[in-house]
């Protein structure tokens, strides 16, 4: 330290006099700090009405010019699943704890095959917790950056992975000895239409065929749309 | 406020009894006042959060109006509408009573607050005297309302209270006292009239002692009106809200209230007594008196009512008084966001060991120093006394002393600003 500590003298009648000088000298330094902040711009974004294009650079992970800041690369945003390279595992159904996921696998008859008919997050329920994203053993499910998906109504904010379940995903099989190559993070969010310019806000989305499908009929499509990788 | 009706009935022509006349002056006395305490209250706490917004990097309500601008009004409805709930268990006469009490002796001050010129409630000879009588009923209100509310916290806050504004009236009263003494007069625009509108004619600066008088009535007012750092008796993070705990509504409201109105009652009197006031200099407009004289209070109200001159001078000096009174406010403001809050022991110490000797040195000091080195009004600076020349001489240096400060905190700021690690705009609004 190059800079000398003051010292606070022994006796007390100077010290006495010593804690008022430095008192007023404390407060005076203490007012100039907080009377050079009223000359900086507030930190704050005013979203979503004044959103200035900001919060999409958070995402792409730019940095601010006057701020220096952008979101972590660890950030926990919306969870997001690569249909192309999902096992059908169903572990990361059974690792959430507040059972927002939902997975239906189905086997085609007469193909011995299984398939996916349904992937959906509930985002309105998700926690962020990502218990989920730990067992998953391709890196399909993963949390991305985005953390934008308003909606007017509360069925919008479940992210379908399989949009239609007459067109289903067959599980991937994990080669030995390779790396798995996974979409960009958010690619498959925006793909969906749940983030980004796609998003409709204003308007229900159509409800989901519930139940079990049977593939007997659809077992030709299925086939045909199965090897569209 | 009687003499100005007079003077108003009498430029319109009317003859009313004493009774009416007296009837109307109290009206509107009390009316008028209050009126502006509510005004002040909510433009005073939009500025501060405003402020406070700035100075933690953040905005501020800028959502109800133009820049938030009737937030205040938006705030004060909604807590109107509130429940106004009373304990089972409460002491319901004096909890009933105790928030009125706050706001009383509080309101009661204003009516010998100069508003510039000749406009005030009540000339009164003992205004100083009266001002430091009634602000004490605030201490009965709050230790009322704490005790009446039967939960320790409120209690915790009430005694708190109790304990910080009687400790802390003494260094007060004694700081007033020197500006009693160098005025001679206890009556407020007396106080007001024997400064004048330059500042090394103001009271602050009459002295070195009275400088250091001056910080102590500022820390003072500070523990009096319970503001941070000396908000003790309302310190959420230990006692839940202090004496205000139990309080919900319109009763809350007033607790709100009479704390705003003190700040407005703190920083005026502050001007009055040691930043001369709404002194401001003549302009040419009253016969017989130099262009750059000082236009007391006094000299305003001997005008003819309701002429040019009068207006003008009153309108001005209104002004002057008020732009002062929002520079203390705002520093009063500033210190809210800047100072940690004391415990307290030390909250007991700064009182004890320090202000309260310190005062009373001040005030000795300043009784020896008026007969040796007598104050002079610039307006008759030829033909003085050597004696009356050192005291104008250690007058400046007491100015200089405060424009040296004042540069220092500049030089701070600058320090500050160019040190930061962001980029920083000059851009006030949002």
């Amino acid at each position: 330290m190059a800079e000398q500590q003051a010292v606070a003298p022994q006796g007390s009648f100077a010290r006495y006099f010593h804690n008022i000088g430095s008192s007023l000298k404390a407060v005076g330094e203490g007012m100039a700090v907080t009377m050079s902040w009223m000359f900086r711009r507030p930190m704050t974004v005013q979203y979503p009405d004044r959103y200035d294009g900001r919060l999409n650079q958070f995402m792409k992970g730019l940095e601010r010019a006057d701020h220096g800041q952008k979101l972590p690369l660890v950030y926990r945003g919306f969870l997001e699943v690569d249909m192309d390279i999902c096992t059908a595992c169903m572990a990361c159904e059974r690792a959430c704890p507040i059972e927002c996921i939902s997975i239906t696998v189905e086997k085609v008859k007469d193909a011995r095959k299984r398939v996916m008919t349904k992937f959906d997050i509930d985002i309105g329920k998700c926690m962020f917790c990502g218990l989920c994203v730990d067992p998953c053993p391709s890196g399909a499910l993963a949390h991305t950056p985005e953390f934008e998906a308003t909606s007017q109504f509360v069925e919008n904010l479940v992210a379908r992975f399989v949009p239609d379940p007459r067109v289903p995903y067959v599980p991937f099989k994990i080669p030995k000895g390779v790396d798995v190559e996974r979409k960009p993070m958010g690619s498959v969010l925006r793909d969906i239409g749940f983030v980004g310019p796609k998003k409709d806000a204003f308007t229900p989305l159509p409800p989901f065929p519930e139940g079990k499908h049977s593939f007997g009929m659809h077992a030709a499509a299925a086939e045909l749309s199965i090897d569209r990788s | 406020m009687l003499e100005l009706l007079d003077s108003l009935l009498a430029w319109l022509g009317l003859d009313l009894g004493l009774q009416w006349r007296y009837l109307i002056a109290a009206v509107v006395g009390i009316i008028l006042p209050f009126a502006y305490v509510l005004v002040f209250a909510g433009v005073f706490i939009l500025l501060e959060r405003r402020i406070a917004g700035r100075m933690q990097s953040r905005i501020g309500p800028n959502r109800v109006g133009p820049q938030g601008m009737i937030q205040w009004v938006a705030d004060a409805l909604k807590t109107l509408t509130k429940e106004d709930l009373i304990p089972d268990i409460a002491d319901k006469p004096l909890y009933r009573l105790g928030p009125l009490l706050a706001v009383v002796g509080v309101v009661l001050g204003i009516a010998i607050v100069p508003f510039g010129g000749g406009l005030i409630g009540a000339d009164l000879n003992v205004g100083m005297l009266y001002l430091l009588s009634v602000t004490s009923l605030v201490v009965c209100g709050m230790l009322m309302s704490g005790w009446a509310s039967n939960s320790k916290w409120a209690l915790f806050g009430g005694l708190r209270s109790a304990a910080q504004i009687v400790s802390y009236e003494i260094p007060h009263a004694m700081a007033l006292l020197c500006v009693v003494m160098l005025a001679g007069s206890m009556s407020m625009q007396d106080i007001a009239g024997s400064q004048g509108w330059l500042p090394w004619d103001w009271f602050s600066v009459h002295s070195p002692m009275a400088l250091g008088a001056f910080l102590i009535y500022l820390i003072a007012g500070l523990a009096e009106g319970s503001r941070v750092p000396f908000d003790l008796p309302e310190a959420e993070s230990e006692l839940v809200a202090g004496y205000s705990t139990e309080y919900s509504g319109w009763r809350f409201l007033l607790f709100y209230l009479a704390e705003l109105a003190n700040v407005w009652i703190m920083a005026v009197l502050g001007v009055v007594a040691f930043m001369g006031g709404g002194n401001i200099p003549t302009l040419g407009l009253v016969e017989g008196v130099a262009p750059w004289a000082t236009a007391t209070p006094a000299i305003i109200s001997q005008l003819p009512f309701a002429s040019m001159e009068y207006w003008l001078l009153t309108a001005l000096s209104f002004l002057t008084i008020m732009f002062k009174t929002w520079v203390l406010v705002f520093i009063i403001s500033q210190l809210r966001w800047t100072l940690p809050r004391f415990r307290v022991d030390q909250m007991m110490s700064l009182c004890w060991k320090y202000l309260t000797p310190l005062s009373f040195g001040i005030m000795l000091l300043i009784m020896v120093w008026m007969p040796l080195f007598p104050m002079v009004p610039t307006d008759q600076l030829p033909g003085i006394a050597s004696r009356e020349a050192i005291g104008l001489l250690l007058r400046g240096a007491t100015l200089l002393l405060c424009v040296g400060a004042f540069w220092w905190y500049l030089k701070r700021i600058a320090f500050a600003i160019s040190n930061a690690r962001d980029k920083l705009y000059v851009k006030f609004a949002i």
